[in-house]
């Protein structure tokens, strides 16, 4: 009798658990999930900048990147390391305007992020000339494994002289063929240091990464990738 | 067939005088299991579908909730305690992916056992207290599996001769001067510290005596446009 009447409530409460599980796997593109923080966390960030005016138009930065979906932790840590760094408030509030320019712009295309330390090394190559299309390109290969490595590492060639252009596109392939994180750092290195030797940056990135390409297989389609979910954190 | 393998193996273990322990473990592994009855099977296998769960039973025992024989599967009780445990499960699964959120030093274990490896943008090795290198260097531990947003411990290293203070700060502790203290190794002029960042690329500086800011001399340069102060990159690792 009671088992009657029970089995329907467990069906119910079972469905509903498979139906949030599936939401929680699954997490779609639109749910990008980036650390928001409330105003009063905001506004005592900017403390310690001394000029009111200044601070006033920060927040009132802050607070549209925020509403726009802009991950805010990487604005209040400029704005922290330039009060660390004693800089001027205008020279603050100009940074922290150009980095919520570029980090809107890679959340945009990188989407779905899957941090706001993806979007920020987004925003680091952007500053060092990548175009927006490349991160979108960066996307499109690898959807379920983050970008955050590769990125860096490419704005770390371009920061060494590499052309641009090359960098991304050597990047790209290896992101293509699933090079692992540490082995785009290791080869980031090895370029490095043959640039110290006087050897040219776009030399020493194509015997680089010829040699790392000779250790991978075929690229990889992105429905091969491992499969990880964006809006994490 | 398998019964005269075994023979033979057997037979070829007491020529080589196979008296060895090894030996023997070896030949009692190897040893064919005595023939099976096909009556007992069948009784077996006549008894498992005799009390073949509902689907509510195998949705049960898919959970693991338990295991024990006799109706469990049709019990309501049972089934309120499968599902409170699969709700339980459930949630126990959403917080633990939610549960990877930023990390910091306090979260993350340090992997202090692992081997050192030098951070790939710098040519110094690790640091160990008795041998000071004559720079300063980021490092951070090697390890063999791949999480890509995992935290990665850090060691941090400057040897400096007249610094009365050290700390490092980097985008990883928002740039507070008081964060991160580096410590003098006792009887050295080599500071460190360590802490936890986030795989990717980041900006850090040393500060002097409160003061003085400096890069990490043996680490790439980052090109502050911001605020033009010398800093250096590193590039973590993920484990």
């Amino acid at each position: 009798m009671i088992r009657v009447s029970l089995q329907p409530v467990c069906r119910r409460v079972l469905a509903a658990l498979a139906c949030a599980a599936a939401v929680v796997h699954a997490a779609p593109a639109g749910a990008q999930s980036v650390p928001q923080r409330s105003q009063s966390q905001v506004a005592d960030a900017l403390e310690g900048v001394g000029d009111a005016p200044v601070r006033t138009a920060l927040l009132a930065t802050i607070e549209s990147a925020q509403s726009r979906g802009v991950p805010v932790d990487p604005l209040i840590t400029k704005v922290r390391e330039g009060v660390a760094k004693q800089s001027d408030p205008s020279r603050i509030s100009d940074a922290v305007r150009q980095l919520a320019g570029r980090l809107e712009t890679a959340a945009q295309a990188l989407a779905p992020a899957f941090s706001s330390s993806e979007i920020s090394a987004g925003a680091g190559a952007l500053q060092h000339g990548v175009p927006a299309s490349t991160l979108r390109a960066y996307r499109a290969l690898s959807p379920s494994a983050p970008l955050t490595v590769p990125l860096g590492v490419l704005t770390e060639m371009i920061a060494d002289g590499v052309p641009p252009k090359l960098a991304s596109t050597r990047i790209r392939e290896l992101v293509a063929r699933g090079a692992a994180p540490a082995l785009l750092i290791d080869m980031g290195a090895k370029i490095r240091s043959d640039v110290i030797r006087g050897i040219a940056p776009g030399v020493a990135l194509e015997l680089r990464s010829k040699g790392v390409i000779s250790l991978l297989g075929s690229p990889v389609s992105p429905a091969a990738q491992p499969q990880l979910r964006p809006g994490k954190r | 067939m398998a019964d005269s393998t075994g023979e033979r193996r057997a037979a070829s273990d007491a020529d080589d005088g196979g008296d060895d322990e090894v030996v023997q473990r070896v030949r009692a592994t190897l040893a064919p299991l005595p023939a099976s009855d096909p009556a007992a099977i069948a009784r077996i296998l006549s008894a498992v579908h005799s009390r073949a769960p509902s689907r509510w039973g195998r949705v049960s025992r898919m959970s693991r909730v338990s295991r024990t024989a006799g109706g469990w599967a049709r019990s309501p009780y049972t089934i309120i305690a499968g599902s409170t445990l699969l709700a339980a499960a459930a949630v126990s699964i959403f917080f633990v992916r939610t549960d990877e959120l930023p990390g910091d030093a306090t979260t993350a274990p340090m992997v202090a056992s692992q081997p050192s490896v030098p951070h790939p943008s710098s040519s110094t090795p690790p640091t160990p207290p008795t041998q000071p290198t004559p720079s300063a260097a980021a490092v951070q531990p090697a390890g063999t599996r791949a999480d890509p947003e995992a935290v990665v411990p850090v060691q941090f290293v400057l040897d400096l001769a007249t610094a009365r203070s050290v700390s490092v700060v980097g985008d990883f502790n928002d740039w507070n001067t008081t964060a991160t203290p580096m410590e003098r190794l006792p009887g050295s002029t080599v500071w460190t510290a360590s802490l936890s960042v986030r795989p990717g690329r980041h900006e850090y500086s040393f500060v002097v005596d409160g003061t003085r800011w400096i890069a990490d001399p043996r680490a790439p340069r980052a090109a502050d446009s911001d605020f033009g102060k010398p800093g250096s990159v590193l590039l973590a690792v993920p484990r």
